[in-house]
């Protein structure tokens, strides 16, 4: 509301629709006001003497007073709606939302404008419209809220600075972006530009209406639905138990209303500089809505590239709204895993080299005794991601994820119970991951020390003696204890209790073994200084690594493969992906919980300049002035 | 039927009274009060000359005898008095009710009619806008006086003059009226009252009674509505001081005006206050205008 050039508001305007309301009440109080007590009087004969009869007030004529009161009455009112100014210099965030999933095409019109292309231009109508005094700061959400204006500056300066705006690999980040811009008490108005939907009021108690401060501008493309085709996940299976033998797996989600077909494109790469080599080619017909995985035979390379396309007959029928979610990259070499073996057995007496992917420290316990309490070398990147104590139990639970395998009797932690012999196996938990592509009833353990039932772990498996494996959380780490011994690893030889021992270290580290590829935006930490890298293949810029303690971290922002060079050796390749499913939908879109009314107003009165105080103080003189000026003359 | 009051104790000290009218008014029936009408009473009246036809038994022998001239000796007759009793049942007699001014007002009205009835003189009680008695005689017509009165409840009082007029119109014979009112009216309709009277040659009493609502209406309210009982105009009031003092000059004026009216016209006037005694007010004030003896 403009009013003498300056913006007014109210943070609880439905109160006002009370004021035609108590205005009413006002008019009929004063219609009965002075009248006190109606007392039946025998005559009026000498008393109308005193005073001029009063046969009704038919007609409403108010005096000074009404109107003094009526102010008075208004005044509070507005008070009690909160009113308050916003002064002419409105500073207003403007968040682009620059995710992945804003990159998507429609299949109609000549231009084929992007969510993105739409969301700046309303960004830019949005920006015109402000007025000149307005003080504008620029944001992108992605992959996290970052200021594109040094300061607040003006609208005009905050549209040329929408060209710096891209859509990056990376997920919306609105929920974190709207709470940090809520306590942001600079900011006085926030306008989201985004796909998503805010959360309808219906849906609301109604005391949790959203925030005032928090405008969303919602960016459509004219379709109504809007199909996509995505490749969503992409791992190296190596078969534990068969040598050499791997196959790549390439998990795609259609986002369409209909089964539609897909031709899927596996290329290799040979080597850092050679061109891409096709090796495979499949169609796919994905289900509406659903998920297929497709596998590919790994012969020779060192990288592989899945991507896919519409099948050649579905393109005039079905669409596929996002590009860059269509190719996956992968390399058969990953980086390493260390886990700390804690034991009177070194790491390759047990087996444990064997394991891919993963790099195992061994120490006797009073090398860990005595580095426990170590706490830099825990809290450093040197530090283990998992612990395996064989035999052994340390005085206290870990900070780190662990497993206990065959725990000794009298240890502190973990009361276990005496050798039996041939213990049968009653019950087991099925669905959880440590016992994953298990064969139970045939898991043979010769001797078994019962564990105790433990209040923050799950029994996996029992006895007839007792629980034979725990896994549980304590303190936000993992932890399995066995009660049998489970080492030596040895493959093929011994699939079962092999297949425990990987989804055990699959569990305690909660990453594929294997992964093959990074995560766009993940720090890739390298040891050493002077690692260089660029992406092989494509025109991005080369990535630049930033060195600490000793240590070259990367982070990547668009998938591909990078070539990933060392100061001294042989250069390794690096695969990088961006899979999201939430930004690869675009069918179900999620909805943006805008902050709740009243936790955004106590910043905004920081902001909005309220008027109660003013407007108490006002009263409270008029109400001293009728004092002096009514009341008082009369006594 | 007689209110509480009436006490066989009241009732003996009013049987004592009897009511006194200045002028001789005939009577329909014999009783205690002079008549002008000459005939058989007892006491003497005057001579007249023996006429043809005159009872031989009324000469005066000894004059006669002295003079030697026939004379027949006059007596004054005994008669009857007709008393009109008027009660002003408008509902300003009513307000307050704590005041008990219609009590008040009833219960003299009786009290006067018991003291007619026992000397056999003609009652006749006119409630005002209400009803219009037969007359009674005799001691016994007191109860169907007071079973007529106690069923009164004061209301209305619209049309004052109206029901004095026709209260009047149904006067048969001269005598006593005795008007029993607060008289808190304009002046000109306390005029057409007693000049509707008076136009029937009766013998008029006024008695005021008032209560202490009327003495200090709105007592312990600062501002008030008030709403007049017989009207409903209503007027808005600030009850202070100032107000309290004009009130009761005024009141006081009024009422100066109603007894300077009724001096000048020769009708006495008493004083009767709702807070007083019955006892009090009928040998007090109402014996002092001469109405009883």
């Amino acid at each position: 509301m403009n009013l003498f050039g300056a913006t007014f508001g109210f943070h609880w305007p439905w109160l006002l629709a009370g004021v035609p309301v108590l205005i009413g009440m006002l008019v009929y109080v004063y219609l009965r006001r002075g009248r006190g007590k109606r007392i039946i009087v025998g005559t009026l004969l000498i008393l109308k003497e005193l005073r001029r009869p009063v046969v009704a007030r038919q007609k409403f004529m108010p005096p000074f007073r009404f109107f003094f009161e009526l102010l008075v009455l208004i005044l509070l009112m507005l008070g009690a709606a909160e009113l308050y100014e916003r002064k002419a210099e409105e500073r207003t965030a403007i968040v682009i939302d620059n995710s992945l999933g804003m990159s998507a095409r429609d299949s109609l019109g000549m231009g084929r404008d992007r969510l993105f292309d739409r969301a700046i231009a309303e960004a830019e109508t949005t920006l015109r419209k402000l007025s000149s005094r307005a003080k504008v700061k620029l944001y992108e959400t992605s992959p996290s809220l970052l200021s594109l204006s040094p300061d607040f500056e003006d609208p005009d300066t905050a549209r040329e600075r929408l060209k710096e705006v891209k859509v990056r690999y990376a997920a919306d980040n609105l929920e974190t972006s709207v709470l940090r811009l809520a306590g942001d008490a600079s900011i006085e108005q926030v306008v989201i530009f985004s796909d998503r939907p805010a959360v309808s009021d219906a849906n609301r108690p109604s005391s949790k209406l959203p925030s005032s401060k928090f405008r969303m501008v919602g960016v459509r493309l004219p379709s109504t639905k809007i199909e996509n085709l995505a490749l969503t996940r992409v791992s190296i299976m190596r078969d534990p138990l068969v040598e050499g033998r791997s196959q790549l797996k390439a998990g795609i989600s259609s986002y369409a209303s209909e089964p539609v077909q897909v031709r899927l494109l596996h290329e290799v790469l040979a080597a850092a500089g050679a061109p891409l080599v096709k090796m495979d080619e499949k169609t796919l017909t994905i289900p509406a809505l659903g998920n297929e995985t497709a596998s590919f035979e790994l012969r020779a390379g060192q990288a592989s590239r899945v991507s896919l396309e519409l099948a050649e007959h579905a393109r005039d029928i079905r669409h596929d709204a996002i590009d860059e979610d269509n190719s996956a990259w992968i390399t058969y070499q990953s980086s390493s895993m260390k886990i700390l073996l804690v034991g009177q057995y070194a790491a390759q007496t047990l087996g444990l080299q064997q394991v891919p992917a993963l790099h195992f420290d061994s120490w006797i316990p009073s090398d860990f005794e005595r580095r426990a309490a170590d706490a830099p070398y825990w809290q450093s990147d040197r530090a283990p991601a998992a612990i395996v104590f064989h035999r052994y139990v340390p005085p206290a639970f870990p900070p780190r994820n662990a497993l206990f395998v065959l725990p000794p009797a009298n240890n502190p932690l973990i009361a276990v119970g005496a050798e039996v012999h041939n213990a049968e196996i009653t019950r087991w938990v099925s669905a959880h991951p440590l016992i994953a592509y298990l064969n139970l009833p045939v898991l043979n353990m010769p001797s078994l020390q019962p564990l105790p039932r433990l209040p923050w772990a799950q029994e996996i498996v029992s006895t007839t003696v007792g629980p034979a494996l725990l896994a549980g959380e304590l303190n936000t780490h993992r932890y399995a204890i066995t009660g049998f011994e489970m080492f030596p690893y040895e493959g093929k030889n011994r699939p079962l209790l092999s297949i425990l021992t990987l989804n055990m270290f699959r569990w305690l580290t909660d990453l594929p073994l294997e992964s093959g590829f990074i995560q766009v935006h993940t720090p890739l930490k390298l040891e050493g200084t002077g690692w260089k890298a660029q992406y092989v293949g494509a025109a991005n810029p080369a990535p630049q690594g930033r060195e600490e303690n000793g240590q070259t971290i990367f982070s990547f922002e668009a998938p591909g493969v990078v070539q990933l060079n060392p100061p001294s050796g042989a250069p390794v390749l690096q695969a990088v992906n961006f899979f999201n499913e939430q930004e690869s939908n675009t069918l179900v879109l999620r909805e943006l919980t805008l902050p709740a009314g009243d936790n955004a107003s106590a910043e905004d009165r920081q902001t909005q300049h309220p008027l109660s105080a003013l407007l108490a103080m006002v009263v409270l003189v008029l109400l001293g002035l009728e004092i002096i000026v009514l009341v008082l003359p009369k006594r | 039927m007689l209110p509480e009051s009436f006490t066989p104790d009241f009732l003996s000290q009013l049987e004592l009274l009897r009511i006194r009218s200045r002028r001789a008014f005939l009577g329909s029936r014999q009783g205690g009060h002079v008549s002008p009408k000459r005939g058989h009473g007892i006491e003497f009246s005057d001579y007249r000359k023996y006429e043809a036809g005159d009872n031989p038994r009324h000469i005066d022998w000894g004059l006669y005898a002295r003079t030697d001239r026939l004379y027949v000796k006059r007596f004054q007759e005994e008669q009857d008095l007709h008393v009109l009793i008027v009660v002003d049942t408008s509902a300003s007699m009513g307000v307050p009710a704590e005041d008990t001014k219609w009590e008040t007002a009833r219960d003299i009205a009786l009290s006067l009619a018991y003291v007619a009835l026992m000397e056999q003189d003609s009652v006749t009680i006119s409630a005002l806008g209400r009803f219009h008695s037969p007359p009674f005689y005799g001691g016994r017509g007191i109860h169907a006086l007071g079973r007529m009165l106690c069923e009164v409840k004061p209301g209305g009082g619209k049309n004052f003059e109206t029901d004095m007029q026709q209260a009047a119109s149904r006067v048969r014979f001269p005598g006593v009226a005795i008007v029993i009112s607060d008289f808190l009216m304009p002046f000109g309709v306390l005029e057409t009252w007693f000049l509707s009277l008076r136009a029937k040659n009766l013998d008029i009493t006024a008695i005021q009674v008032l209560g202490r609502g009327d003495i200090t209406p709105l007592e312990n309210e600062h501002s008030a509505l008030a709403i007049d009982s017989e009207s409903g105009t209503e007027i808005e009031l600030v009850m202070d001081e100032t107000e309290r003092r004009d009130y009761g000059v005024l009141l006081m004026q009024h009422n100066q005006l109603l007894k300077t009216y009724l001096f000048e016209s020769r009708i006495p006037y008493a004083l009767a206050l709702s807070s007083q005694n019955l006892v009090d007010i009928v040998r007090g004030s109402i014996s002092e205008t001469g109405l009883l003896r």
